[in-house]
């Protein structure tokens, strides 16, 4: 693309983070990589790249990673609205290993972040 | 963007943003994690305290489900569930319904391969029909949602989203539907209703002006290739007509194929297959050494057991297998692998 002069948006890198939590073994550095290169070339990430990186990183069980990664976006770029699609993976990457205790706080982080309107009683 | 288009499209959006995804209940992953933390009996108590009070949903179905197949089936993706994995699944197929909730795919899905371990076939297909229904439904009410949205009548598509079960009718049936039927007909060693699935997918692909895909032609011929000997007929043509459309199958399932063939002594569509199956790139060495094994297995066959006026025949076709492999024959193998040997001797 880059090389024909079509300039990636947000689409592209979202759809490049995605696609490193769809490989065999997911690939967290390419993702974490994607995303600094958004950065580094003006593409502000979206709602979506929030998901999307959340994605690689749940398959990969990698949840402190994502956490900080969730609090460093959201510090850095208000603009950004996480959903609780962004909660999702990570929920269950927790929730298959057993792991009760960060299960609710990965819950009690979701809530706080998206609002209790998202979610019902 | 104009000013007008603007206006226009704000309120469409302020609507589609008001059916964003909601998050049921909180109970839902601890459910999870406490199955597969302690075990079944943890989660179902955690369940029937949720389902006391209401707080459940499709996803808490959906979880316990997976509990209850994950933890009585044998480690891996067997999709064999001893029997009391299959008892849960059927009651919390009662509980649900008794809830009055409506299934997703993927759990009617998962539910065709129980029914089809306990001898209860006909089930299975009772709910794949109700999955049919349901996808008329969808489509229906999906043309008249179109409809109200280009009529630009919002009120109006409020009001159909309100009342209408657009998003709580997820039972619909995909081309997958078919895939897991016929995988149910093959696990309850009944080939011919998995002929009469396998036919129909292939009618309604045909109405529909869809291509059956890897994505569908792998699982099938991964299940069928498992089965009997009609299952295997049933395979083996399609995966012809697969190759006559212009779209191989796969190598993994075609090898599969193969090696069901070979069991058989059914050298000469073994053979065939290998010649209808979609070229291996270079670098995937699993399939060009199973494909050796194969090869050399047919070799041993055709040698042994052929009657001598049928090999001639069949030793062709397996050298334009070699030649389309770029493979060598077991006997130029040999011959090459006894160099190296040879060659410090004469030194």
């Amino acid at each position: 693309m880059q090389n024909r002069g079509v300039e990636p948006d947000d689409v592209t890198y979202n759809s490049l983070i995605s696609l490193c939590s769809r490989t065999l073994k997911p690939d967290v550095v390419r993702a974490l990589s994607t995303l600094r290169e958004m950065s580094a070339v003006g593409v502000p990430p979206s709602d979506v790249t929030l998901c999307a990186l959340t994605q690689s990183l749940g398959r990969a069980n990698n949840i402190e990673l994502a956490r900080s990664q969730i609090k460093e976006l959201l510090a850095n770029q208000p603009h950004l609205r996480p959903t609780t699609s962004t909660w999702r993976p990570l929920l269950h990457a927790t929730a298959v290993s057993g792991d009760v205790e960060m299960t609710q706080t990965l819950f009690d982080e979701m809530k706080a972040a998206c609002g209790s309107v998202l979610i019902d009683p | 963007m104009s000013a007008s288009l603007i206006t226009e499209c704000l309120p469409q959006q302020v609507l589609f943003d008001s059916f964003k995804h909601r998050v049921s209940h909180a109970t839902n992953y601890l459910i999870l994690a406490h199955g597969y933390k302690h075990g079944y009996a943890a989660a179902e108590k955690r369940f029937a305290e949720a389902r006391s009070s209401a707080q459940v949903d499709m996803l808490t179905y959906t979880f316990m489900l997976e509990l209850a197949l994950g933890l009585h089936s044998r480690p891996g993706r067997s999709p064999l569930v001893n029997e009391t994995g299959r008892t849960l699944a059927l009651g919390l197929w009662d509980m649900m319904r008794e809830d009055g909730l409506t299934p997703s795919s993927q759990f009617c899905h998962r539910l065709f391969a129980v029914y089809a371990q306990h001898g209860r076939l006909e089930e299975a297909e009772a709910l794949f029909a109700s999955m049919q229904a349901a996808s008329q439904t969808m489509r229906r009410s999906g043309e008249d949602l179109a409809a109200r949205w280009a009529g630009g009548d919002l009120e109006s598509v409020r009001a159909f989203l309100a009342t209408a079960s657009l998003s709580g009718n997820s039972m619909c049936h995909t081309s997958h539907s078919y895939v897991r039927l016929i995988e149910a007909c093959v696990m309850a060693n009944q080939p011919q209703r998995a002929a009469l699935h396998l036919k129909a997918l292939q009618e309604e692909a045909q109405a529909k002006g869809i291509f059956l895909g890897h994505e569908l032609t792998t699982p099938l011929l991964l299940a069928l290739s498992r089965g009997g000997l009609e299952t295997l007929d049933l395979a083996l043509e399609l995966h012809q007509r697969s190759f006559e459309g212009g779209r191989p199958c796969a190598a993994a399932p075609s090898i599969q194929l193969c090696g069901a063939l070979l069991k058989q002594r059914r050298e000469h569509a073994a053979a065939t297959t290998l010649l209808q199956m979609a070229l291996p790139r270079r670098d995937q060495q699993w399939v060009y050494s199973k494909l050796e094994q194969r090869l050399a297995k047919l070799h041993e066959l055709t040698a042994s057991s052929q009657p001598p006026e049928r090999r001639p025949e069949l030793e062709a076709l397996l050298d334009t297998v070699c030649e389309r492999f770029e493979l060598q024959r077991p006997a130029e193998k040999a011959a090459a692998e006894q160099v190296p040997a040879a060659a410090p001797a004469a030194s």
